[in-house]
């Protein structure tokens, strides 16, 4: 923990993802209306008639479509990210603990997953399913597992050997315990890491499939504002740079994070700083 | 004047650290051709004096006092340079791990031209390169000058930075633990080219070691270190057999006696029979036969000693026993059962009656894992209730002599002693009737290992179980096991008492395993044996 907070960046990223993540709960209490609904008179520059960051073609508040759009993708980034997680780790624990043929066969599915390319095979799936909240983080999770079960998969190959697995299956413990008690938390360090970059990858890839007209129509997100503004640009471009310093923002705070972290549960690599 | 002058060197350890100094005070004088041991267990200091002698030392420690006085010159006041120029020309040095102190991408004849050409000799350095070779006793040095480290073996490579060390005819080497990594055989044969060289060329070397047996071998003179001071020195007959410090005569005390005993449990019935048990490993096309047809009969109450070499199968034998690997063939009969055929469920009976301890403390305890959960882990899957498994816990740690707070603390708040200690009360706690211990004290200090083999020959004979020992050093097996099997290249080629087989070996290799115990001219004085320390006490956490 003293090592995570001793890295500059990543208390930066913290608190930009705790800003983030309160202007998402408090979207409510600050803009107390639809994000959809019209506030005032269209094409207001940020700061005219009580637009904090101006309005758009139909005279929506910027801002509160930023901070709606945020809970969006704070949720749809955390949940696609635990759902893959938990196929990568089944997965890779499989792979890993039993070895052999399991292994082969898992990682070459897996495989067959990595050499199609992840946004273009989220797009085939989202349009295939009717574009909706379920639909998108479930295409989002497809696409984002494979990395999960090879690292976990690693990890799992080394710690099997080690001594204390093979004690643990001389007491005669379980699989589910072996695997469960004794190698998961012991894999968790480069699981944690690995988790905090792909929330940052799935709002990115969520954005980019709202910025499509791809995302669930229903909810305002930061990719739809974006795509929405896109054809205004020279006209409003406030409609676009906005929402697109949000997504630069949160991912980039992800990332910080996610790096603060790893150096912090690698002590080696953390003190050569 | 002495060759090499060390006085009152003192360097720092970082703050917080378990002591304020690595070293304090130290001084010793090495006299051309003599060979002086530098011994002393893990953190002692004694790496950190070498280092210091050849201008290696780690950033974070500095030198707060003292001179290194080496041909007139103090080699701590020395530029980088002036040092730069000693280094491998004047004086040598052979680091413990052959295996990556070799650069893996050159020729060995290239990276001994490479000493002598950064010394500007190369000019003669191809020609010199066979030379050297031969001089180390390598067999057909033009090939090995040829090949890459890969392909040669531990003790070759060992061979090979010793010709680098001797490249330049160095007036001092100094060699860091160079057997260590080594197998006993090999071990001895780099001792005697040590010792020829030395004789041959009156090159002096500083030899460190943690091995008492290796300084009988060896040394001129001795020096032993603890705590990073210098507390005992003399010639190495006199601290050898009439030690004056209670720290020597604690370690001395704590060298393994060959005192071979048999206590012959013949009328016993069979626990374990294993008729014919195989295994190879697939090497590429090659098929490697790390277990070839052994068989061994370990009676109820005995103490068996299964000895070899690295790499001679001994541990994939064990783990055979316990089903960790899946032999080939052949028949485990563990009470008239056949192991071999059993199911994992129907296996799980058994593994109450056979556990194991296992050779690295640092790696077999969980990390993630407090030692309380560790040891009522096994209990708990054999559905015993939590708190009755928890509560024997505690009774364990006092059977294997820990205080009951380490319950709720973590693996890495112990040393490696008080580990294998938590170790065996894992096993201990499945109540078992074969304990199989797979060199449990080889990644031990010697003062930490006599405290183990004690602890597990009393639990032995307390809890009447049988033992299987798996071990490399034969000073150990002499001292703990009533029949001993020797095995080699995975075929065990010797089985007997422990005391017929050292005092009248019939094999061959057995013959050259009991020549190659170092020191073996050399039988430690009786002394009366220090109390064992309280195992949790800040003594044994180096």
């Amino acid at each position: 923990m003293s090592a995570f907070l001793r890295n500059r960046g990543a208390v930066v990223g913290l608190v930009v993802l705790l800003l983030v993540a309160i202007l998402a709960a408090t979207a409510g209490i600050l803009f107390p209306f639809s994000p959809w609904d019209m506030q005032g008179a269209p094409f207001m520059r940020p700061g005219e008639m009580g637009f904090l960051l101006g309005s758009d073609s139909l005279g929506r508040d910027v801002a509160a479509g930023i901070a709606y759009g945020a809970r969006v993708s704070l949720l749809i980034g955390t949940v696609s990210t635990i759902v893959a997680l938990a196929i990568g780790v089944t997965l890779g624990a499989l792979a890993g603990y039993a070895g052999g043929v399991v292994d082969d066969a898992v990682m070459r599915f897996t495989e067959l997953f990595q050499t199609v390319p992840s946004f273009v095979l989220a797009v085939v799936l989202v349009a295939i399913f009717t574009p909706n909240l379920t639909s998108i983080v479930i295409a989002i999770a497809i696409v984002s597992w494979p990395p999960v079960t090879r690292v976990v998969r690693a990890e799992f190959l080394s710690l099997r050997e080690r001594e204390f697995v093979q004690a643990a299956e001389v007491l005669g413990r379980s699989r589910a315990a072996i695997i469960f008690a004794e190698i998961l938390p012991n894999a968790l360090s480069p699981i944690i890491v690995l988790a905090s970059l792909m929330v940052a990858s799935a709002v990115l890839l969520e954005s980019a499939l709202s910025f499509l007209g791809l995302g669930d129509p229903n909810l305002i997100s930061w990719g739809f504002l974006i795509g929405a503004g896109r054809s205004v640009i020279r006209l409003a471009w406030w409609m676009s740079v906005f929402p697109g310093l949000a997504i630069f923002l949160t991912v980039l705070a992800l990332n910080l994070v996610g790096e603060g972290l790893s150096d912090a549960l690698n002590p080696r690599l953390a003190r050569r700083r | 004047m002495s060759l090499l002058n060390v006085e009152n060197l003192t360097i720092a350890l970082p703050p917080g650290g378990e002591r304020p100094d690595a070293i304090s005070g130290v001084g010793f004088t090495l006299d051309p051709g003599e060979i002086l041991c530098l011994v002393g267990e893990s953190g002692s200091g004694k790496s950190v004096a070498a280092s210091a002698i050849m201008g290696l030392l780690p950033p974070g420690l500095a030198v707060r006092a003292g001179t290194i006085g080496f041909e007139g010159r103090d080699l701590l006041r020395l530029r980088p340079a002036e040092l730069r120029a000693l280094r491998g020309s004047r004086i040598g040095m052979i680091f413990q791990e052959p295996m990556t102190a070799l650069n893996p991408l050159m020729r060995v004849e290239d990276q001994i031209a490479e000493v002598l050409e950064v010394h500007g000799r190369g000019a003669e350095a191809r020609s010199r390169v066979t030379a050297l070779l031969a001089a180390v006793n390598l067999p057909d040095p033009a090939a090995i000058a040829r090949a890459y480290p890969h392909r040669l073996s531990g003790g070759q490579r060992q061979r090979v930075m010793i010709a680098m060390a001797l490249a330049l005819e160095p007036a001092i080497i100094i060699a860091d633990e160079p057997t260590t990594a080594l197998d006993v055989t090999t071990q001895m044969q780099i001792l005697r080219l040590v010792r020829d060289i030395q004789q041959r060329r009156g090159t002096a070397v500083l030899f460190i070691t943690h091995d008492f047996g290796v300084v009988a071998e060896i040394a001129d003179r001795v020096a032993v270190m603890q705590h990073g001071r210098i507390v005992e020195e003399g010639a190495a007959g006199a601290v050898l057999n009439a030690p004056q410090h209670p720290y020597t005569r604690a370690l001395i005390a704590a060298v393994p006696h060959r005192a071979a005993r048999s206590r012959p449990a013949k009328e016993r019935r069979k626990l374990l029979e294993l008729v014919g048990v195989d295994k190879s490993y697939a090497r590429g096309r090659q098929h490697f036969k790390a277990v070839d047809d052994a068989h061994l009969t370990i009676r109820q109450g005995e103490t068996f000693g299964l000895v070899g070499e690295s790499g001679s199968g001994k541990s994939t034998l064990a783990r055979c026993v316990v089903n960790l690997v899946k032999p080939d063939g052949g028949d485990i009969r563990f009470d008239d059962t056949n192991l071999r055929l059993l199911s994992r469920r129907s296996w799980k009976p058994f593994r109450k009656r056979i556990q194991m301890v296992f050779q690295d403390p640092f790696a077999s305890l969980n990390p993630r894992r407090r030692v309380g959960d560790i040891i009522a882990d096994g209990p708990i899957a054999h559905g015993v209730p939590r708190a009755q498994a928890h509560g024997e816990a505690r009774d364990l740690l006092r059977l294997v002599q820990l205080d009951a707070g380490a319950l709720d603390r973590y693996p890495h708040e112990f040393s490696g002693g008080q580990r294998q200690r938590v170790g065996i009360a894992r096993a201990l706690a499945m109540r078992p009737e074969l304990l199989i211990a797979d060199e449990p004290v080889s990644a031990l200090d010697v003062s930490v290992q006599a405290q183990i083999l004690a602890l597990l020959q009393d639990l032995k004979d307390r809890l009447g179980l049988t033992m299987l020992f798996i071990t490399h050093d034969l000073r150990v097996a002499a001292q703990i096991c009533d029949r001993i099997a020797v095995m080699q290249k995975g075929i065990i080629v010797e089985e007997g008492p422990t005391a017929e087989v050292f005092a009248a070996p019939r094999h061959a290799y057995t013959g050259m395993l009991l020549d190659s115990i170092p020191g073996r001219g050399w039988t430690p004085p009786e002394m009366e044996r220090l109390a064992p320390s309280s195992p949790t006490s800040p003594a044994n956490t180096a």
